[in-house]
């Protein structure tokens, strides 16, 4: 298995059309293999900071680069998977040419392609639905074929920004359950976007808390949680302590 | 009922009411038959000039088809270069206003000095006013697509080709069509209005020959009988690309699978 990566934010600043800026000098490191979260109000930010490490957007000033094997390196072009809020499937195209896209893209040929694009769907549990088109599939399916598409070409920073905010809550725990369960097997760094206090709580194993806009990192947790996550977690008192924790942080960058 | 009754009981029962209506006015009115003929008189007139009818609707359909598919292939073609290159859009989109505005009556006769007097002159009028929707159609779908699909594109690396293939000219898709089915009636009304002009040459004369020649000996049956196949020839191009569309479509757009 390839080591993965770490993610550093030197002095970074975003704005957006004269408007106010998402962040000045903000200064973050992401170790390697670990799952961090980004927390924070709506708008404040968080996206931003993910788009920036998949290298879909540039900052105005600082520098945002990928570390691997002690080498600095762009994030453009890098082993990154990424997942948006929405599934963003191709409706032409079914769930198994969906999920083997990346690879199609990156040029790989299709013998090795069909290994990997049915690998990456029963990782996911939709084994038996790859010839379906998109419309005929669930939110919860939908999103498992995003996470899929973003795991098929074995990444090593995994980016996923509120990617289950549409679904129910039980659809939306049994995700979370299969996201860390990936990111432990895989052992690849993840940045979680969310605005969801227990989700944070429940998936990472660290909390950035951010203020509104201009944000900034108000808390940072690493999470006294066992690393072994189940759903019985979300009953006990040291989830609700932590919860509690990330809840006073957040109301802290609110003021 | 049977839903294709449903479906067509209604528009055929109102034809029927509306034929009857005006067959009894005319009659009622005594209106001179070649300012208004009897829908009898025109279904007569269809049947004796039979051949001749059949000859034009083919004549016509065939040069109609053929602008219609270089609009297709050419206004295609094109949008997908003009969509994919923003500075080529800004530059040459502006001139493919000239195809929508201007008067196909007052460039036929230039057609008819560069392809000569016949099938030619008339396809390429059929070309120019059928090709611009297909262009805006197609380059509108382009401009529609997802921006977070496109930063996937870009993220998996993808070339500009690839963007353009597997992306953009899907994405696009259902527009396309939308502007082909528009293009489909205007090729046949560019037909029939280059042949006015450019299609005297011809063996067998095309509709707009029939059409100049009923009118002018006051055959106004057969004028009528001429319009009805023109309309015939449209909606047989607009079902073929109906058709067309909704088999490239019924796998996954809405508006074919409903």
């Amino acid at each position: 298995m390839e080591p993965s990566v770490a993610v550093r934010f030197d002095n970074v600043e975003r704005r957006f059309d004269g408007g106010r800026p998402a962040f000045t000098g903000l200064s973050l490191s992401l170790d390697a293999g670990t799952f961090s979260v980004l927390l924070g109000p709506s708008g404040c930010g968080k996206s931003t900071l993910l788009r920036l490490a998949a290298g879909l957007d540039e900052p105005q000033t600082g520098r945002v680069s990928l570390v691997e094997d002690g080498l600095d390196r762009s994030p453009i072009g890098g082993p990154t998977g990424f997942v948006f809020q929405d599934a963003h499937l191709l409706p032409w195209r079914t769930l198994e040419e969906n999920v083997a896209l990346p690879l199609e893209l990156a040029g790989i040929d299709p013998e090795a392609r069909r290994h990997l694009t049915a690998a990456a769907i029963a990782r996911v549990g939709l084994a038996s639905h790859e010839k379906k088109m998109p419309h005929e599939l669930s939110g919860g399916m939908k999103m498992r074929a995003s996470l899929a598409r973003a795991l098929v070409r074995t990444p090593r920073l995994f980016l996923l920004d509120e990617p289950f905010a549409a679904l129910d809550e039980l659809t939306r725990q049994r995700l979370d359950d299969d996201v860390r369960a990936l990111a432990q097997d895989l052992r690849i760094t993840v940045l979680f976007v969310t605005h969801s206090i227990q989700e944070a709580a429940y998936l990472a194993d660290r909390v950035i808390v951010f203020s509104q806009r201009p944000a900034r990192v108000v808390a940072d947790f690493v999470s006294p949680l066992p690393r072994e996550r189940t759903s019985l977690l979300r009953f006990s008192e040291a989830f609700s302590s932590f919860v509690a924790d990330l809840h006073v942080a957040l109301l802290r960058g609110e003021s | 009922m049977s839903k294709f009754a449903q479906f067509f009981a209604p528009p055929v029962a109102a034809l029927c009411l509306l034929v009857a209506l005006w067959e009894g006015l005319v009659r009622a009115l005594a209106v001179p038959a070649f300012l208004m003929p009897p829908p009898s008189a025109i279904a007569r007139a269809a049947m004796e000039n039979g051949p001749l009818l059949r000859a034009a609707v083919l004549q016509t359909g065939m040069t109609a088809l053929a602008g219609f598919l270089l609009s297709a292939c050419l206004g295609n073609a094109a949008a997908w270069l003009l969509g994919s290159f923003r500075f080529l859009e800004r530059a040459f989109y502006p001139y493919t206003l000239f195809l929508q505005t201007v008067p196909i009556v007052t460039i036929a006769p230039l057609l008819v000095l560069w392809f000569g007097s016949g099938s030619a002159a008339v396809a390429v009028a059929a070309f120019i006013v059928s090709v611009f929707p297909v262009i805006t159609g197609t380059i509108s779908g382009m401009r529609s697509v997802d921006p977070n699909l496109r930063d996937l594109f870009r993220l998996y690396g993808a070339t500009r080709l690839s963007i353009l293939t597997k992306l953009e000219i899907p994405a696009a898709l259902p527009q396309t069509v939308t502007g082909l089915r528009v293009a489909s009636g205007l090729a046949v009304i560019g037909a029939i209005v280059g042949e006015f002009v450019a299609g005297f040459a011809d063996e067998s004369p095309g509709l707009g020959i029939v059409v100049l020649t009923a009118y002018r000996q006051l055959k106004t049956d057969l004028l009528f009988a001429a319009v009805l196949g023109s309309s015939a020839l449209g909606l047989a191009l607009f079902a073929g690309v109906q058709l067309a569309g909704h088999l490239l479509l019924r796998r996954w757009h809405p508006s074919a699978r409903s």
